[in-house]
């Protein structure tokens, strides 16, 4: 036993075995990383239902389920297994300050699902979980009671979610591009300066008259949130407290416990669409994504834009028309040193240069009249793409290099040899066939720069853009303006937001997004390189 | 600094207080002005990287400080507690991933199928293209309170996996030989995954107990009272954790293809002469392919070096010196990530954010040169084969 235990030991298996150990902790890092945010990210969507419980101090706690755990050091020898307790999600932001609560399973008495309670998503202070008591018009009665009150509620909501789009609509669109008018012609003043009065007077007529436009608009709107407010509902929680809520706050309201397993499907499906296509609400911590999706994929395509003729020609030069000397050589150290400087670096540059330095003389050249508020003098979407240009440009570089290096000599050569030039041979032989290096390259870098952060934030991210970087007023694109950024968003939401607990739902599901874009990205990347490799791998005769 | 008195004498001489301007009395009773250009009038190499006797301080010590809420305030620039920062959280980082990207390198590249191989590398790999920003938000709303609650379990873990590792693998050998021998290369891998997450499970579950067995009750109270040590929630073992595994599939990719490239008619020459699978690669693999797992370990010390989300999120970002596991720290590059949008443009601290991103480039730089040109070397030295 003692030989066959010494012998095992020499054979040195049991240190395999933990080379093997290393293996699987990676793998389990990797998958348990996926697995916590897709639980946490996907569960978010479910409306599950909603609980009330009753204490033993006679107090009512309406909510849904948040976890459960074993209180700290509740533990005592008496006691081995502690005792629990659980958090329940109250809502109800603007009663009790709080949304969450501790329940300790000691106080509580009973817990049921009563299906009458209703939850109401409102656009501020986040979800109500009560009893309807009342629905008023102005100050008269419209309709009494839970159930009465469920009834009349419902259209009004429909009614109340539409006015809010035209609302929005006259506010965003409308107002401005009048403000966008005001501005532009208040701009042409300060530009033309105090000589030619004639053309100021036009002008200032013309502002003049966009004011008087705005007047209207301000009228329609008036009347519109006149509607809007119209009718209000009277909201009852556990403990008979009651809260009187204009029907327009409401954004929709659902009985959880009422609803079949089809119908919170198609709750959930609403909800994920919900999330990735409309703005976000209350700080960031509700309502959708859909800016900083829009900001992260028109920053990556701008990017692209830059990075594809940029790497592929640097890459051409390299590997097919520079002699290979010294100086090819220490170009390429220092394209892989590129790639391994910190990012913040990047982003310090990017504020040097492209911002303070580039960005402060176009103001000065082009947008003397805006001074001093900086036009392309601050972050802004261009900059940042710019910047993280410079940071992925050695990924498509290599990449490329990579293609390049797999396509065989004997294409070359019998291109050239049919009697094409050297730049035929390259551009109809070499490069198609070098194609999914280019487009690993390519995917590598979308994925890089999907993710990273640290140079946006001194570049132009910000937190809440009020407008989107492409819209209808000219020039249609705006490169100038700051945008938001899926990685920033979760910085933001999770780290400087008031209410980090309530707000970390959305972050999951912003990760969820980020990690899912990023991963699909890496995957078509391997795809596409095995296919390269196995294209060629025959073809060397 | 000279100053000329108008071809008289000077007798008495005075500068202002921010030292931008001197006024001085000539022996004839004439007062003249001058206005010196400083814009950065308290800072110098010295003030960055020596320790500095500041206002009300028991003596001279290394501060960083840029500011605060008041308007009389004296901003302290010492740029060593953050470079401080930055090695601390790079060599917890390091603690945590060269272990593990070494161990599986190893594996992978010696001990596995090749068709297994093909999957489980990029499967690692793919770790590399998580963005930093998820990672540090995990390691902060995530680890970071979890940690707090389970950290007697961590400790319980750190001694748990690795024996129920071993009594696995002891255990496995007394398994019927036929059976053995149907299986692939590279199966302890998932023999082990089910292993580790019970083992894993059961020492979260008895967190309590552990506590209870180790600390008496309360652990944190037992590290102060032992140790003098005081618990943060955002410290340098959640960074530790989440940098090391930002880092793995860097050292693990790059020392997985030094191990690969070890021509293979050494190692079955090796074999053929009686050495175990353990022997040949401690003796010929490991010793063959030690420069390039070096500049794998450099490349990720570069990364770490500079990483900024991650730090950003899941430390404190205290400007301390300390060593302890248990408190946070400022690296140079979430301090360039806070403070350089509210750094007015050209003034003291805009420059000092500047030359500290010139201190991580040059430092990375360096590193990852080193790094390339020792894994050029060892790409020729093994085509020659």
């Amino acid at each position: 036993m003692r030989s066959s235990f010494n012998k095992f030991i020499a054979s040195g298996n049991v240190f395999i075995w933990g080379c093997a150990a290393g293996v699987s902790v990676s793998l389990l890092m990797v998958f348990g990383l996926l697995l916590l945010i897709m639980i946490n990210g996907l569960g978010y969507f479910w409306v599950s239902d909603i609980v009330e419980i009753t204490l033993k101090d006679k107090q009512h706690v309406i909510g849904q389920l948040a976890g459960r755990e074993i209180i700290p050091r509740s533990i005592t020898p008496d006691r081995p297994e502690g005792k629990g307790r659980l958090r329940v999600k109250i809502g109800n932001r603007d009663i009790y300050g709080l949304d969450f609560k501790w329940v300790n399973d000691d106080q509580i008495v009973s817990q049921t699902s009563p299906p009458d309670v209703v939850l109401l998503e409102r656009r501020e202070w986040g979800n109500m979980y009560a009893r309807i008591k009342a629905v008023y018009k102005g100050d008269t009665l419209q309709a009494e009671g839970n159930e009465g009150g469920w009834v009349a509620l419902a259209p009004l909501i429909d009614t109340a979610n539409d006015l809010h789009q035209q609302i929005d609509r006259i506010e965003k669109i409308e107002i401005g591009s009048i403000n966008a008018d005001i501005e532009k012609a208040r701009l042409k003043i300060r530009a033309l300066g105090a000589m030619e009065s004639g053309k100021i007077e036009d002008l200032k007529a013309q502002i003049v008259a966009a004011e008087s436009r705005y007047q209207e608009k301000t009228v329609t709107l008036e009347a519109l949130r006149k509607q809007f407010d119209e009718y209000s509902v009277v909201m009852v929680d556990g403990n008979g407290r009651e809260k009187q809520i204009p029907v327009g706050q409401i954004i929709r309201a659902l009985r959880p416990n009422e609803m079949g397993l089809f119908h919170k499907s198609w709750v959930y499906v609403t909800n994920v669409w919900d999330v990735l296509s409309t703005e976000p609400r209350e700080a960031n911590t509700e309502g959708g994504i859909f800016p900083a999706i829009f900001g992260t994929v028109m920053m990556v395509i701008i990017m692209s834009l830059i990075i594809v003729p940029f790497g592929v020609l640097a890459a051409l030069y390299l590997r097919e028309y520079a002699k290979q000397g010294i100086m090819v050589r220490l170009v390429r150290i220092a394209v892989n040193n590129l790639a391994g400087v910190p990012s913040i670096v990047f982003g310090v540059f990017g504020l040097g240069f492209f911002i303070y330095a580039i960005g402060g003389t176009l103001d000065q050249l082009f947008f003397p009249e805006r001074l001093p508020t900086p036009t392309f003098g601050t972050g802004g979407i261009l900059w940042a793409s710019l910047t993280l240009a410079l940071l992925t440009v050695p990924v498509v570089i290599v990449s490329t290099e990579e293609g390049l290096a797999a396509v065989p000599r004997e294409f070359r050569e019998g291109s050239l040899a049919l009697g094409a030039t050297k730049l035929e041979t390259m551009l109809k032989v070499v490069i198609p066939s070098a194609l999914p290096g280019i487009l690993t390259g390519l995917i590598l870098a979308m994925a890089r720069a999907a993710g990273e952060v640290a140079p946006l934030m001194l570049t132009g991210v910000v937190k809440l853009a009020p407008a989107l970087p492409v819209d209808s007023s000219w020039p249609f694109f705006h490169f100038d303006r700051k945008f938001m950024h899926l990685g920033f968003h979760i910085y933001d939401v999770g780290f400087q937001s008031p209410n980090v607990e309530a707000a970390k739902p959305m972050v999951y599901i912003t990760t969820l997004v980020l990690i899912t874009v990023v991963v699909m990205l890496n995957l078509t990347a391997i795809v596409l390189r095995n296919h390269l490799r196995k294209k060629y791998a025959g073809s060397v005769l | 600094l000279k100053l000329s008195g108008n071809q008289q004498a000077i007798c008495t001489l005075t500068f202002s207080p921010k030292a931008d301007g001197a006024v001085a009395l000539t022996d004839q009773g004439e007062l003249l002005t001058y206005s010196i250009q400083n814009p950065h009038p308290e800072t110098t190499l010295a003030t960055l990287f020596k320790p500095v006797w500041y206002e009300g301080y028991e003596g001279p010590e290394h501060v960083w400080q840029s500011s605060s809420g008041a308007d009389d305030f004296e901003a302290k620039f010492g740029l060593v507690p953050l470079m401080f920062g930055t090695l601390k959280g790079t060599f917890y980082a390091m603690l945590v991933a060269v272990p593990l990207a070494l161990l599986g390198a190893i594996y992978t590249s010696m001990f596995m199928h090749p068709s297994l191989r093909a999957k489980v590398k990029p499967t690692i790999e793919i770790m590399a293209a998580l963005p930093t920003v998820i990672l540090g938000f995990l390691a902060g709303l995530w680890l970071a309170p979890m940690l707090e609650r389970m950290f007697p379990a961590l400790i319980a873990m750190t001694v748990a996996v690795p024996v129920c590792v071993a009594i696995t693998a002891t255990l496995w050998q007394y398994l019927p030989a036929i059976f053995l021998r149907r299986l692939r290369p590279g199966m302890e891998t998932f023999v082990l995954i089910p292993v580790i997450i019970v083992t894993v499970w059961i020492c979260l579950n008895l967190n309590l107990q552990i506590e209870s067995l180790l600390f008496g009750s309360d652990y944190k109270a037992w590290f102060a009272a032992h140790w003098g040590l005081k618990y943060d929630q955002r410290n340098a073992l959640v960074v530790g954790f989440t940098m090391g595994f930002a880092i793995v599939p860097i050292i693990f990719s790059i020392s997985e293809e030094a191990l690969s490239n070890v021509p293979r008619h050494l190692i079955a020459g090796s074999l053929a002469l009686g050495a175990t699978r353990w022997q040949t690669l401690v003796k010929l693999v490991l010793v063959s392919a030690s420069p390039g797992i070096f500049s794998a370990m450099m490349i990720g010390f570069g990364r770490a070096i500079g990483e900024t989300m991650i730090v950003l999120m899941a430390t404190g970002n205290t400007p301390i010196m300390d060593w302890s596991l248990f408190n946070g720290f400022r690296t140079l590059s979430a301090n360039i990530a806070v403070e350089i949008p509210e750094a007015p443009h050209g003034g003291t601290l805009y420059r000092i954010l500047f030359l500290a991103a010139v201190l991580l480039f040059i430092f990375t730089f360096l590193i990852n040169t080193v790094a390339e040109v020792i894994r050029q070397r060892l790409r020729t030295k093994y085509s020659q084969y």
